[in-house]
């Protein structure tokens, strides 16, 4: 980007192979920016105070010292310094660390030219965006929302340390975990924590959407592109721009799609369908998946290299069983939001029920709690809520079958023969086959959703709408 | 240029775009820099690699990573990225195959990078 940097402080670069030091340098200055360069850590740290840099460029490998603690010494010097933190293809533990450590984004040597330009360039964006109104890592530890981000086990806790210490970051998050564990509200809370809390928040579902118009839902497409383009159509990531873009069920992803995203995170470039020109835009990725990414990448179902561009600082959500005391606050919260939505009048959970809760296996997670209170809440008056008002099933639930019960809407098909379902639609045989399915595995949507090869959370879904609509 | 000494998957372009980007008054330094930085891996591999020198042999990966990814070297690159998964994980059975491999990519990349510092009215050999 050409643009007078005179009033700038010069970028430093810290890099200690002489060649590459000339190439980094040479793609900023043609570039427009001033750079100061140094070759190892005493020297890249006594530049630091005396210019003073917003944006320094650091090789994590170094001569006389490791590049972490540098960075360290720098944000303790200027806590708002912009860190770009290079490591090397197979290091990327390492970067993963930086990012940890406070570094506002990595690259990955050889760094290709459109790459190094982008990262400084969000880095300059993002300092010219407003601060958070809100960003108090110490208060973090027990939000107090009613939202299903509740807990204060030390999980949870750790949890909430590591929200507060990457959200001012650019980097990427990856969330993991179990359906109904909460992985949206955790990258709500990233977004809300971050410089672009005043930003837009999109999120899209990349399991929800049909593979053939993901691409026009991330990209955007321009008018008469494919049959049905009758306008231009902004993407989620143009709409997430001074954002963040959250892509929940990344997994899912075709892999054409990946390798269109892969570039996306390199050039920082949407280009919509149809489009002649790329367009520049300034995006927080934050993604999630149910699945075991790693296992995803092994099984040639996502690309490796996007798997390290975006498993920069991993999120695990524990299920909550592992979470101890936190089903009992998360019932208490959700029990007096649906008593206040429902106008009905509750004192509480029964002691029975506190110590009955956390001995429940809760397949479902948050979002099973939130149905049991639901539940709860509409089918009785008020007063304190006994074992004997819970859902029916639920004490006797020991292992990990969904408790959610399937309603009997459709009856469950004979022998699978597709001559039997024609005449049905394709929505109908698909609810056809889910509920088969499930009905076949004792009602487990996890089992179910492994036979038929898509995540938990996309019956879930499915079948949350056929309730919403039977 | 013989094509014996030419590196396998070597991208010319990517060479050439390096030199556009520094210019050609800086250019013949940046080779001869270039030159050094790789000359100086192979010496360290050569030391590093008969004992199994395992720090050493991850930091000359580290960085002949890099240098080979800058220079359009496909092949030294991939060969460097798996050296360098050999070396983290202190695996001596798979270092012997990787060695001479790598020493003749890395020699012939040496051998482009002269040639272009060496006749800089020719296009980077491709």
């Amino acid at each position: 980007m050409k643009g007078p940097t005179s009033s700038r402080p010069p970028i430093l670069l810290v890099e200690d192979t002489l060649s590459l030091q000339m190439i980094y340098r040479a793609i900023l200055t043609g570039a427009g920016h001033r750079v100061a360069v140094c070759g190892n850590a005493r020297d890249g740290l006594e530049q630091f105070r005396t210019l003073r840099p917003q944006i320094v460029l650091l090789d994590l490998v170094l001569p006389d010292s490791d590049g972490l603690q540098l960075m360290s010494a720098m944000l303790d010097l200027q806590p708002d310094t912009s860190i770009i933190a290079i490591t090397a293809n197979g290091s990327v533990n390492r970067a993963v660390e930086a990012m940890r450590t406070g570094a506002h984004d990595f690259l990955v040597k050889p760094i290709e030219e459109d790459r190094l330009l982008a990262a400084v360039q969000n880095a300059l964006a993002e300092r010219a965006l407003p601060k958070p109104a809100v960003a108090d890592p110490g208060g973090a530890e027990v939000p107090s929302d009613s939202s299903g981000f509740i807990g204060s086990s030390p999980a949870m806790a750790a949890i909430h340390r590591t929200i507060a210490s990457v959200a001012r970051s650019m980097a990427t998050v990856f969330i993991t975990g179990e359906s109904g564990t909460g992985k949206e509200l955790c990258a709500l809370a990233v977004h809300a924590n971050s410089a672009r809390a005043s930003g837009p928040f999109i999120a899209l579902n990349c399991g929800a959407i049909p593979q053939d118009l993901l691409e026009s839902e991330v990209f955007g497409h321009m008018k008469g592109s494919f049959t049905g383009a009758i306008s231009d159509k902004q993407g989620a990531a143009m709409a997430a721009d001074g954002g963040t873009l959250f892509l929940d069920e990344i997994c899912e992803m075709a892999p054409a799609l990946q390798t269109k995203l892969l570039r996306f995170l390199q050039t920082s470039t949407v280009q919509p369908v149809g489009a002649v020109r790329p367009k520049k835009v300034n995006v927080r990725i934050v993604c999630a998946t149910n699945r075991d990414p790693l296992a995803a990448v092994r099984s040639g179902q996502f690309r490796e290299d996007l798997y390290y561009r975006l498993f920069v600082v991993p999120i695990h959500m524990p299920p909550l069983r592992e979470r101890g005391q936190d089903v009992v606050e998360i019932a208490e919260a959700a029990l007096a939001r649906f008593a206040r939505e429902e106008g009905r009048t509750f004192l509480g959970l029964d002691p029975s029920v506190r110590a009955l809760l956390p001995r429940l296996p809760w397949p479902g997670n948050v979002r099973q709690v939130l149905n049991v209170m639901r539940n709860v809440v509409v089918l009785n008056q008020g007063g304190w809520v006994t074992p004997d008002i819970l859902p029916p099933g639920l004490v006797d639930l020991t292992d990990s079958e969904a408790f959610a019960p399937l309603p009997a809407a459709a009856p469950a098909p004979g022998p699978a023969t597709a001559e039997a379902l024609v005449g049905l639609t394709l929505a109908e045989a698909e609810r056809l086959l889910i509920e088969a399915t499930v009905a076949r595995h004792g009602g487990s949507i996890p089992k179910a959703a492994r036979v038929l090869d898509v995540s938990p959370s996309t019956l879930y879904r499915k079948i949350d709408s056929w309730r919403a609509h039977p | 240029m013989q094509s014996a000494l030419r590196p396998n998957r070597f991208d010319p372009q990517r060479l050439q775009r390096l030199l556009d980007l520094i210019g050609p008054e800086q250019s013949p330094g940046f080779l001869d820099q270039l030159d050094r930085d790789l000359s100086d891996c192979a010496q360290a591999l050569s030391a590093a690699a008969p004992g199994a020198d395992w720090p050493a042999l991850r930091d000359t990966s580290h960085l002949l990573i890099s240098l080979a990814g800058s220079a359009g070297a496909g092949a030294l690159h991939d060969q460097a990225r798996a050296l360098n998964r050999v070396a983290h994980d202190q695996d001596g059975a798979r270092l012997p195959a990787l060695c001479p491999a790598l020493d003749r990519e890395l020699a012939a990349l040496i051998a482009v990078v002269r040639a272009t510092r060496d006749h800089p009215a020719l296009a980077v050999p491709g």
